[in-house]
């Protein structure tokens, strides 16, 4: 085929020593590096060709064994036989997002999560930003579902009783002389992109106004009224029990091992808790998307994980200091040919600043790891933007893994070759902003392939668990009559009570960990990191969740006792 | 209307010696104590050595708070437990307080506020510790409560990290309770912890105590599986290719105290970059008017005994004194101390039998240390060693006012 020989040529001219073949439309990439940046570059040379369906990267490091996935040692038969029409794998937002969109219609519907609560992966380790898509290409998925998403946010998560706010998000430049041709262009792509509240090109006098810790240096800003932010696992969250709500099912430390596909189409399912037989698979297993295609001999893309790190500054003393989020342009001869988004400071939907986040190509999915040289990294890069921002206010820092593909767009689509497949892959940003879209979309196409009817009756509300701490005096205290629980605060940082703690615990999604509980409530999210309130934690989780103590872990298999003391032997 | 005179947040050592003190001095008072009980971290010390100075014995912590709070009880302060502040306000003449507990939300008025708020530890990541982020890694303070007051062994094989006071107690603590600790890393080249703690609790156990080694990283994904503890520079800065792993299933951290001074800070009170509590005058008022500061709020202490006697200094003149024209000088600092407690000193209030905390910057061998009021030597102490995890206190009086100055001098 021309286009693979054409492909071939680049390759061994620009990355050489690896094989390109063709599979259909599609490109696979074979061969071996010592070199993992090579592998990257392959897979994106092949992809900016624009010949292919898609890029198949099968290039091996190296003397490196990929790290096995990480996975519950859990083996047993509860879903053994089991034949839902619909088996959603994996608990992100994307997978709740589509979940709770499948239970509008008369299905039955089972999410696969390979972890023991909903949100583990790319959603719980993100900044929640909700963007209004000025960076992305024209004709990308990205940007067809971020705009249709964002007509759905605000009532979404009112529904769900999920905070959003739109405090507006804005690029700062430090060069005057680059003010001539980047604010044509940027008012040029916010109507082109149709963005949501549009760009305002803005002095540093106007900005101040916005944002009056401005650093020096900064010369202007292009503002974007129309960011927001949410909490993106109090969303999946609140997504995947407003689904169980409407009669959808959730198994968590279940993990798809294989699959059995005969003509074209899957028959089984093969995981740790049994063999199933869904009539229609969804594939949003985030990092893991392109292992789930393959199972189902429908790989067409692979995932490329991409790395990023935020440091998380005091609520106490940053809130005050950054208004909007705010990242600041590269100098130039600075910018470096990059996919993920400067990153920059981002006050998220709890007030506290998140600085970052970076991006590095790694080999391991869930390397979650943090380095040093991130932290440097991240803080040399944003500290120069808010004045009196000082890396002491740092409370902790989190890595995520994006889930890229060499295409860099979304992977919205019906399976290639297998027919009941539908992909949700990779989604790296703006996979928050876009999560409400892609669920619509799959479950119309799923519900089409079964020709499913619509629910009569769909509960559009779900309730969170109540925030004390933003009710007024009266409301808090009419409640704390009715139960007393919510008047003694448990995690003094952040002002959590018992009632809340006992609530989450007692939710329809019930989390059986400590850091389960933080996700919901955040208790220990604070600056004291759970020094104060975890015991308390633990011993709520122990009585009111029915657990042994000595049994009650921090995440995973992770334990947080060995044994009694000696006195209480 | 006011409803009390004076109230006392927080009560720990410095709150209740504040209150007792308070009420003593006729004020109508209010101590509120977000925990269940009194006593504050007290209640988890298991260990002797409390009181010596004040009750002339070496007390446990337990036994410490029961001292203070059957004191309490002989007096008229009222108490309120399981009891939040969520708000702070400026009123006239005095501070309006919002609470939550579990009868409600409740919102009073005082004359005076005594911020007895204590402190809160450092945690692993604030002292850019990287990798996983597994169970395992805990306070010498968590550690202390899993332990001492939930009964439970969170350690099998464990890493301290920080030789400061409670990292040194665990130590001892966590190997009586038969777990293993394989040694006490330092980043700085000196122990931060008192001279006793180091011989009682590591030297008596034989528990090496490395100094300038860090841990750097922590591994493993769910449980902690080992530590990356590598040596240090002057600045204290890990040096590369000096980093080695010890496999371990938990990491104590006993790397600093941080005062508690959020409540302090919605009120505008300034802090002091030097103890990160409020800058405070000889009867420990913050510079915002009527609000008190004492214990390890105000700067971090390492005797309890101490902590009390600040509580008692507040709990005075919050009780006695009236608004006056303020006639505030600042203590001059030598550069070879850390910091002096209190930060000014009101001329318009007595300066009769005025307390003094100070540590140093570094270890020094035969100073003297003279006090100066304008030109005259009002104190000349010597010491034969100083030392900065070891708090000195002095106590003096001031006839005249003038500017004062604490020097360091060789003897």
């Amino acid at each position: 085929m021309n286009k693979i020989k054409l492909l071939q040529e680049k390759l061994d001219k620009e990355c050489p020593g690896f094989l390109a073949s063709a599979k259909d439309d599609c490109v696979v990439l074979s061969g071996e590096s010592e070199d993992y940046s090579k592998i990257v570059e392959a897979g994106k040379i092949a992809a900016e060709t624009g010949y292919f369906y898609g890029v198949i990267n099968k290039i091996t490091l190296k003397g490196w064994t990929p790290k096995p996935m990480k996975r519950s040692p859990i083996e047993d038969k509860t879903l053994e036989g089991a034949t839902p029409d619909i088996l959603v794998i994996g608990g992100g937002i994307i997978g709740c997002s589509i979940l709770r969109e499948l239970s509008r219609y008369q299905l039955s519907c089972l999410l696969v999560e390979k972890e023991e609560d909903l949100a583990m992966g790319a959603s719980s380790r993100n900044d929640g930003c909700v963007h209004v898509g000025i960076d992305l290409h024209k004709n990308s998925a990205k940007l067809k579902y971020l705009l249709r998403s964002r007509a759905i946010y605000p009532q979404l998560c009112a529904d769900l009783d999920v905070p959003y706010r739109e405090d507006g998000q804005s690029v700062a430049f430090k060069s005057l002389t680059l003010k001539g041709i980047a604010a044509p262009y940027l008012r040029a792509k916010a109507r082109a992109n149709h963005v949501p509240g549009g760009v305002k090109i803005l002095s540093r006098e106007q900005m101040l106004k916005i944002e009056p810790h401005l650093a020096e240096g900064i010369k202007w800003c292009a503002y974007l009224p129309g960011g927001a932010c949410v909490s993106p696992y109090e969303l999946t969250i609140a997504l995947g029990e407003s689904a169980v709500l409407n009669g959808a099912k959730v198994s968590f430390n279940t993990i798809v091992e294989s699959m059995e596909v005969k003509d074209h189409k899957i028959v089984s399912v093969k995981t740790n808790r049994g063999t199933l037989y869904p009539k229609v698979v969804i594939n949003a297993a985030g990092v893991y998307s392109d292992v789930v295609a393959d199972m189902a001999e429908d790989q067409f893309f692979t995932i490329h994980p991409r790395k990023g790190t935020d440091s998380i500054m005091d609520k106490a003393m940053t809130s005050a200091l950054s208004k909007t989020a705010i990242t600041v342009y590269p100098k130039l001869g600075e910018e470096k040919r990059t996919h993920s988004k400067g990153g920059g400071l981002i006050p998220t939907i709890d007030k506290n600043i998140l600085v970052g986040p970076d991006a590095i190509e790694i080999p391991d999915r869930e390397d979650y790891t943090t380095s040093k040289a991130s932290i440097d990294v991240i803080y040399g890069k944003h500290v120069n933007t808010i004045a009196a921002l000082s890396e002491r206010d740092i409370i902790t820092y989190f890595s995520g893994t994006r889930a890229a593909t060499y295409e860099e767009d979304f992977v919205v689509q019906k399976g290639k070759w297998t027919k009941n497949i539908i992909h949700a892959a990779g989604i790296q940003s703006p996979g928050v902003t876009a999560a409400p879209a892609i669920g619509q979309d799959i479950a119309l196409w799923a519900s089409q392939m079964l020709k499913a009817p619509k629910k009569e009756h769909f509960i559009e509300k779900r309730k969170g668990v109540v925030k004390t701490r933003f009710l007024d005096d009266k409301e808090r205290n009419a409640l704390i009559k009715k139960n007393p629980a919510y008047g003694h605060i448990v995690c003094r940082c952040e002002e959590i009570s018992e009632g809340e703690i006992i609530d989450a615990i007692h939710s329809i999604i019930p989390p059986t960990t400590v850091d389960g509980i933080k996700r919901r409530v955040r208790a220990g999210m604070g600056r004291c990191q759970g020094g104060f309130c975890q015991p308390s934690v633990v011993a709520l989780l122990a009585k009111e969740g029915q657990q042994d103590i000595l049994k009650i872990k921090k995440k995973g298999e992770g334990n947080l006792f060995f044994a009694e003391t000696k006195e209480c032997k | 209307m006011m409803d009390y005179d004076v109230v006392v947040i927080g009560g720990g050592p410095a709150g209740l010696a504040a209150a007792k003190t308070a009420s003593d001095y006729s004020a109508k008072t209010l101590l509120i104590e977000r925990e269940g009980a009194l006593g504050g971290i007290l209640k988890q010390c298991i260990h002797d050595g409390f009181g010596v100075t004040r009750f002339n014995e070496k007390l446990s912590g337990p036994e410490y708070a029961y001292r203070e709070i059957e004191k309490l009880k002989t007096s008229k302060v009222e108490v309120l437990l399981l009891s939040f502040v969520t708000r702070l306000k400026k009123i006239d003449a005095g501070y309006q307080i919002t609470l939550v507990n579990p009868q409600g939300v409740k919102t009073l008025a005082t004359r005076k506020l005594i911020l007895a708020t204590g402190c809160r530890e450092r945690t692993s990541k604030q002292v850019m510790i990287q990798g996983t982020n597994p169970a395992g890694v805990m306070t010498a303070g968590q550690a202390q409560y899993y332990i001492n007051i939930m009964g439970k062994m969170p350690i099998k094989e464990c890493v301290i990290l920080g030789s400061g006071d409670i990292g040194l107690i665990m130590a001892r603590r966590i190997t009586l309770e038969g777990g293993h600790v394989e040694g006490v890393y330092e980043a700085k080249n000196t122990p931060s912890g008192l001279a006793r703690n180091i011989a009682q609790c590591l030297t008596d156990f034989n528990i090496p105590l490395h100094l300038s080694e860090t841990v750097t990283r922590v591994y493993g994904v769910d449980r902690l599986e080992g530590v990356e503890i590598a040596k240090v520079d002057e600045h204290m800065t890990p040096i590369p290719g000096t980093e080695k792993r010890i496999p371990c299933d938990s990491l104590i951290l006993s790397v600093g105290l941080i005062p508690e001074n959020e409540l302090a800070k919605s009120l505008g009170v300034p802090l002091s970059g030097a103890t990160k509590g409020p800058e405070v005058d000889q009867t420990f008022m913050s510079r915002v008017e009527g609000v008190y500061s004492c214990g390890n709020a105000m700067h971090v202490n390492d005797l309890a005994d101490y902590v009390s006697e600040s509580g008692e200094i507040a709990g005075k003149a919050a009780a006695t004194s009236q608004n006056v024209e303020h006639h505030n000088v600042k203590v001059e600092v030598d550069p070879q101390l850390l910091y002096v407690v209190p930060e000014v000193v009101d001329f318009a209030k007595p300066t009769q039998d005025m307390v003094f905390y100070f540590r140093a910057k570094n270890i020094y061998q035969n100073k003297v240390l003279h006090v100066f009021c304008g030109d005259n030597e009002i104190l000349k102490r010597p010491y034969t060693t100083l030392k900065p995890p070891e708090m000195e206190r002095l106590k003096f009086s001031l006839e005249k006012e003038g500017a004062i100055r604490f020097v360091l001098g060789d003897k």
